[in-house]
């Protein structure tokens, strides 16, 4: 498969076509906004990383410009470490994923096989929930996307929490999960709720950036989060 | 002359008054004298017509009676009572001269008939003749009978009897001249004494008075000087109160002066700042204050002979220009000066000319001003730090950039090696020379911030304004190009150095770049103008000074505010985003090393800011 990696520095760019080619993919890569817009047009590769900062066009506008081109296209948003209102804000502009610099293995290969799955999946999916009782646990396992058009459909889910015999309640982040802006402040919301009816929470199956996303927001005092294992 | 003006004036006016007494009473004694005599001449010959007359109107029937008996008788006659002194003879003749009486008792004397006979008898005179060696006036007087002359009487005045009559006189005269000079000998002493005692008094008091004695004048002693003098209304006594005036006035700008001494004196030993006398052209430290040994460590003898170029580093030619007139001049600021223990502080130097024990000298006053150059120097610091927070950001994007090669290096040569995977040769190079490059990398951005953010002590060292300016670039050149504005540096390598300091030069730099940098995001963010943002830096020398422009494309600054801008705590920026000390603190460094800022904006399309400082030229520093 083709990837496209965006990054004004040199070094980094020799590092991601070096771990890419070991994944298997056919790796591209561009210093800069331009250059790599021009490049995604020709190759269309299925997978895009870019860097947020660079001189000229920086990722977000990138990222934006992709979107608007129509073609379909994993596009994983590099930021700085911890700098997580950029990656909000590229979440926001529907990008698939993010990465924190430094990149690190185990991040890369997690982003690597989401991106893997979703592109497999329908694009565009609607946020839905199913829920399962299990052992006094109640299961709620997560897809599409969360964002504020989800709210009605997502406050339902306490209708079915009104006996209050539930202790616990696991949420599993499928595969297929996305979230923006809106969205996290939705789970919050829900997550708080819960707790406060003294329900314990269990965030499973959460891939590597969205486990940090959600600390950075400060889920990990309500709810206990367990990473996606991912393959290399 | 020469010896008159040697005298005192007590004799010179003794001399004079007795000199000038002397020598009228001469003349009026000559005169009277001329007078006298001519006056008792004529009055003795009139007398003596007056007589002869009497004898010939008795004596003209007995000459016509030729009876000669009666004419001796007649003749005898004159010389009865005390005209016997004056008349020494009397005879009567007739026309013809034959003597027919006369009062010669011892004989007629030898040339009397000669005598007779050469008279003009027709007419009365006197001639002066000797007769019987006895000087005589010769009286002829005619005995007329009708209009014939019949005879004569002739007679002789003795001119003894006259001198006689002088010789008294003169003798009068004399007594008298030498009572009066007697008197006015007297007189004039008196004069004199009258005159000079009470200028010998004051010359007395004068004596005392320039012995210095001012404190044992007290009033009793001038009311004794007044009483001395004996001064009433006249001149003298204006002289004595004159004097007596002029010396309160001495003595109290004496007083004046010795208080403004003590003053003075207490000053110097008990002001705040350390204060040197120091000779004019020698710069040899003559005097030092109790503060000047206290701060420096020396001892004040020390320091006497020391050569005040040997405590800092001062430029002599700066003491030789021209003082403002009486006024104290700031020589240098934040002087290095080094103290006895090796130590140092930081002075500022005011001087002063001024007269010393006779000598020009300068007054040279340390004032120590460490601890503001400290603090000087933590608020540039903080300033710096407060820069820096702003720039961490950006800065741990930098670092990021390096650590991220490295982690994805070692993490994929761990990841080939978990799996057992061949990795190529090539590769494996290229991977172990990108960290070490990268570990470099981000060695240098720690070091180029630690060298920045180290706090600066205050000195001055040759250094290029170009090398500060491409080390700021280093830092934060990246950042802003990451922010789309150009950076673009025009610099002139041919510029001589400046005498400043790296670090605090590069903070200059580093504010004013920061500071067009937020100007050139400002005027994007909140304009319509989307113009893309360039920042210039430009470096440039002329034969004196050196210096850089930075121009930005910015908001500009509105000229209401330009004024403001150098002022502490004056910001634009909202609350939190800025102190307002940027550009003081600039302009503070600055000055510090004798430059000068200044700028010029168009609000709107940009800002320029100008720094110059004095070149350092090597040839200046021989």
């Amino acid at each position: 498969m083709k990837i496209l990696v965006i990054d004004d520095e040199k070094p980094t760019l020799s590092m991601f076509r070096l771990f890419l080619t070991a994944y298997g993919y056919e790796v591209h890569t561009a210093e800069d906004g331009e250059k790599g817009l021009a490049l995604f047009h020709e190759i269309k590769p299925g997978i895009v990383f870019t860097d947020i900062k660079m001189p000229g066009l920086d990722g977000l506008e990138v990222l934006r410009r992709i979107r608007k081109s129509g073609i379909p296209s994993e596009v994983i948003v590099i930021t700085g470490h911890g700098d997580m209102e950029n990656a909000v804000e590229a979440l926001d502009l529907d990008a698939s994923d993010f990465i924190n610099k430094p990149v690190e293995r185990h991040a890369l290969s997690s982003a690597l096989a989401r991106a893997e799955k979703r592109r497999q999946m329908q694009k565009d999916l609607v946020f839905e929930f199913f829920e399962t009782e299990k052992e006094n646990h109640h299961i709620v396992s997560l897809q599409g996307k969360l964002s504020a058009s989800a709210r009605p459909l997502f406050s339902s889910l306490f209708k079915t929490l009104k006996s209050g015999n539930e202790k616990e309640v696991i949420l599993i982040f499928n595969d297929g999960f996305s979230i923006d802006k809106s969205g996290i402040s939705l789970l919050m919301e829900v997550i708080q709720k819960l707790k406060q009816k003294n329900i314990s929470i269990v965030m499973e199956n959460l891939s590597y950036n969205y486990l940090r996303i959600f600390q950075m927001a400060g889920m990990d005092k309500f709810a206990t989060m367990k990473e996606a294992l991912a393959e290399d | 002359m020469k010896m008159f003006n040697e005298l005192t004036l007590k004799n010179k006016i003794f001399i004079s008054c007795l000199g000038f007494t002397l020598l009228l009473s001469i003349l009026i004694a000559l005169f009277t004298r001329s007078l006298l005599i001519t006056g008792l001449t004529n009055e003795l010959k009139k007398r003596g017509i007056g007589i002869a007359q009497g004898i010939a109107d008795s004596s003209r029937v007995h000459l016509l009676m030729k009876s000669q008996a009666e004419l001796t008788a007649l003749a005898y006659d004159a010389r009865l009572g005390n005209r016997k002194d004056m008349v020494k003879y009397l005879i009567i003749s007739d026309k013809e001269a034959h003597i027919l009486a006369h009062t010669f008792t011892t004989g007629l004397p030898l040339n009397i008939e000669e005598i007779v006979g050469n008279q003009n008898i027709e007419k009365e005179n006197v001639s002066s003749i000797t007769v019987d060696r006895h000087s005589v006036f010769h009286v002829v007087v005619p005995v007329e009978e009708g209009i014939y002359t019949i005879g004569s009487v002739q007679m002789g005045l003795d001119k003894q009897h006259i001198e006689e009559l002088i010789e008294d006189l003169r003798l009068v005269f004399l007594s008298f001249l030498s009572l009066v000079t007697v008197i006015f000998f007297f007189l004039s002493h008196r004069l004199a004494l009258h005159i000079t005692k009470p200028v010998t008094a004051l010359i007395r008091h004068t004596d005392q008075l320039s012995e210095g004695d001012f404190n044992i004048i007290s009033k009793d002693d001038l009311d004794k000087m007044i009483l001395e003098t004996g001064a009433k209304d006249d001149e003298l006594a204006k002289l004595t109160n004159s004097f007596i005036k002029m010396m309160n006035r001495l003595k109290q700008s004496t007083d004046r002066l010795k208080n403004s001494q003590k003053k003075y004196l207490s000053l110097f030993q008990s002001g705040p700042n350390p204060i040197f006398v120091v000779n004019k052209k020698t710069f040899e430290i003559l005097d030092a204050n109790p503060n000047a040994t206290k701060l420096f460590g020396y001892e004040k003898e020390e320091f006497i002979g020391m050569n005040l170029f040997d405590l800092g580093s001062l430029d002599d030619r700066k003491f030789t220009a021209d003082y403002p007139d009486g006024a104290a001049m700031v020589i240098s600021s934040k002087v290095r000066f080094h103290k006895k223990d090796g130590g140092s502080v930081f002075v500022n130097i005011h001087a002063s000319p001024s007269e010393y024990r006779n000598k020009d000298v300068v007054i040279v006053a340390a004032t120590d001003i460490s601890e503001l150059v400290e603090k000087d120097s933590q608020l540039i610091q903080a300033s710096k730090m407060t820069n820096l927070e702003k720039m961490s950001a950006g800065i741990a994007h930098e670092i990021n950039q390096p650590l991220n090669a490295i982690k994805m290096g070692s993490e994929y040569l761990s990841m080939m090696g978990e799996k057992k995977r061949k990795i190529r040769e090539e590769d494996f190079q290229m991977v172990l020379r990108e960290i070490s490059s990268q570990v470099s990398r981000a060695a240098e951005i720690v070091g180029r911030l630690k060298t920045f953010s180290r706090k600066a002590d205050f000195s001055r060292e040759v250094i290029d304004i170009n090398q500060c300016i491409r080390s700021v670039n280093k830092i934060i050149g990246r950042q802003i190009a990451l922010q789309n504005i150009d950076f673009i540096l025009n610099l002139d390598e041919t510029i001589p150095p400046v005498l400043a300091h790296n670090n605090r030069m590069e903070q200059v730099v580093f504010n004013l770049v920061t500071n067009a940098r937020d100007a050139v995001n400002e005027r994007i963010e909140t304009g319509r103008d989307i113009q893309r943002g360039v920042i210039t830096l430009s470096t440039f020398s002329d034969s004196r000074d050196v210096g850089f422009v930075i121009s930005d494309n910015g908001t500009g600054i509105d000229p209401g505010v330009m004024e403001n801008i150098f002022e502490s705590f004056y910001t634009t920026k909202q609350m939190g985003e800025g102190m307002g000390l940027g550009l003081p603190i600039i302009q503070g460094i600055v000055r510090d090393y004798n430059g000068t800022i200044s700028v010029s904006s168009n609000p709107g399309k940009g800002t320029d800011f100008r720094i110059l400082f004095p070149a350092h030229l090597k040839n200046a520093m021989e």
